[in-house]
């Protein structure tokens, strides 16, 4: 009979709470392929959820914990990856206009109204913490998480990723909720200009100066994003771009998803800190698209050629599902409405606001 | 132990917290603006240099041919 006690003594030790973390598992597996909501990173997430809620497992303590100290906790596995994404983005759309990064600073507008929200549930360093899943940026959120020393990185990562595939069901209510079918009916038309190679070099380099000599905190995030963008531009480095692109952004995602699952333990994620911090980043979701939405409305009282508000929603730094969301939700208005290159602006300059907000929460909480 | 109760025991809240955090809102909004407003006036400056510079020398290149 002892002999058999081999097959079940295992279980004996399981937990509800973990069979509740293993179900979360296989959930961001589905959605990760039957709806194809950010697969590159929900599906290890999930996977890793599954590996690190199994009693006794020794992936835990072991390869996941690993990975975790190895990337996670010295911010270096996001740092990495916003080199891909940095040589993923293409500048042209904000170059030729480079008023539209206003709005990509007004669509932060979320992450300092939930920094209040938050401040009412958690202390200032988790609550800066949770209100930067308002950056939609899965890789400044993790940066600041662990820099802000916050014990709830695994949840706003799930937060964060999640809400970023949502995207396309969070923002147009919102956006239809805050402008009329008139407003919405506004056409920009889009005057093509060139952008000379020198413009597109100097800028991710005049960027990193800029923000990095007013917000020393955001140096890294900036600095890798900005190398990535100048890998892309400088026009002599194309194996390199392209192995950022693909191989390198691919490589790190895989890391990425399973060390995180290290913050998804049973104890640490079923909370209910956690379902708070999952509202919380809707909120912040919310209001950055409403922040945006409603600058545009702001300008278009002063100015005489009308901006069609929703490419104000755009500013959110989920690239590029958002630039298309606005693009979409237009055509649906007006068949003949092109807002893409638009709302692409828009979006791009979300991803520096983001980092510029994320350093901004950093340099203010840091040190408190 | 229901869910309502799990979450008022394990909770803090304080109202309060949310008027200290306005202080945040508006200078983490102001200085945001501050440095989106000036990447847009070097953008802006950029672009008029590079393209009068690219022009000057696409002029050049014709003259000489």
């Amino acid at each position: 009979m002892d002999f058999f006690k081999i097959l079940y003594e295992n279980l004996l030790n399981f937990s509800w709470q973990q069979g509740v973390m293993i179900l979360i598992g296989l959930i961001l597996i589905f959605l990760a392929i039957k709806k194809e909501m950010e697969p590159t990173l929900l599906l290890p997430m999930g996977f890793g959820a599954i590996l690190v809620n199994i009693p006794g497992s020794d992936a835990l303590v072991g390869p996941i914990e690993t990975l975790y100290n190895a990337g996670i906790a010295n911010e270096l596995f996001p740092l990495l990856l916003f080199i891909g994404i940095g040589a993923m983005i293409d500048f042209g759309p904000l170059l030729t206009n480079p008023k539209l990064m206003l709005f990509g600073a007004a669509a932060q507008f979320g992450i300092f109204f939930t920094l209040c929200m938050a401040s009412m549930f958690f202390d200032p360093k988790d609550a800066a913490a949770i209100a930067i899943i308002g950056a939609a940026d899965g890789p400044t959120s993790i940066a600041a998480a662990i820099k802000l020393g916050s014990k709830y990185v695994g949840a706003i990562t799930v937060a964060a990723y999640s809400y970023m595939a949502l995207v396309p069901l969070i923002q147009p209510p919102i956006i239809k909720l805050l402008t009329t079918k008139k407003e919405r009916l506004i056409r920009m038309p889009y005057e093509q200009k060139s952008v000379s190679k020198a413009t597109r070099i100097a800028f991710p380099i005049i960027i990193t100066a800029v923000v990095s000599a007013i917000i020393p905190q955001a140096t890294s995030l900036i600095g890798f994003l900005m190398f990535g963008n100048l890998i892309r531009e400088c026009g002599v480095l194309d194996s390199l771009s392209e192995t950022a692109q693909k191989v390198l952004a691919n490589l790190i995602t895989i890391v990425l998803g399973l060390s995180v699952s290290f913050n998804m333990v049973a104890d640490k994620f079923l909370t209910p800190d956690t379902l708070l911090i999952l509202g919380l980043g809707l909120i912040a979701f919310i209001f950055d698209t409403a922040g945006g939405v409603l600058l545009a409305k702001f300008i278009n009282l002063f100015t005489k050629n009308k901006i069609n508000p929703m490419i104000g929603a755009a500013g959110i730094s989920a690239f590029p599902m958002s630039g298309r969301v606005v693009h979409k939700m237009a055509l649906k208005e007006d068949n003949q409405n092109f807002l893409l290159m638009h709302s692409i602006g828009v979006n791009v300059s979300g991803q520096i606001a983001s980092v510029v907000a994320g350093g901004i929460i950093l340099s203010l909480f840091m040190g408190a | 132990m229901n869910l309502i109760s799990l979450l008022a025991s394990n909770l803090k809240f304080e109202p309060i917290k949310f008027v200290e955090s306005l202080k945040y809102m508006g200078q983490g909004l102001l200085v945001i603006f501050i440095v989106i407003g000036l990447i847009v006036l070097l953008t802006m400056a950029i672009n008029k240099i590079f393209t009068k510079t690219s022009k000057k020398a696409k002029a050049n290149e014709d003259k000489t041919e």
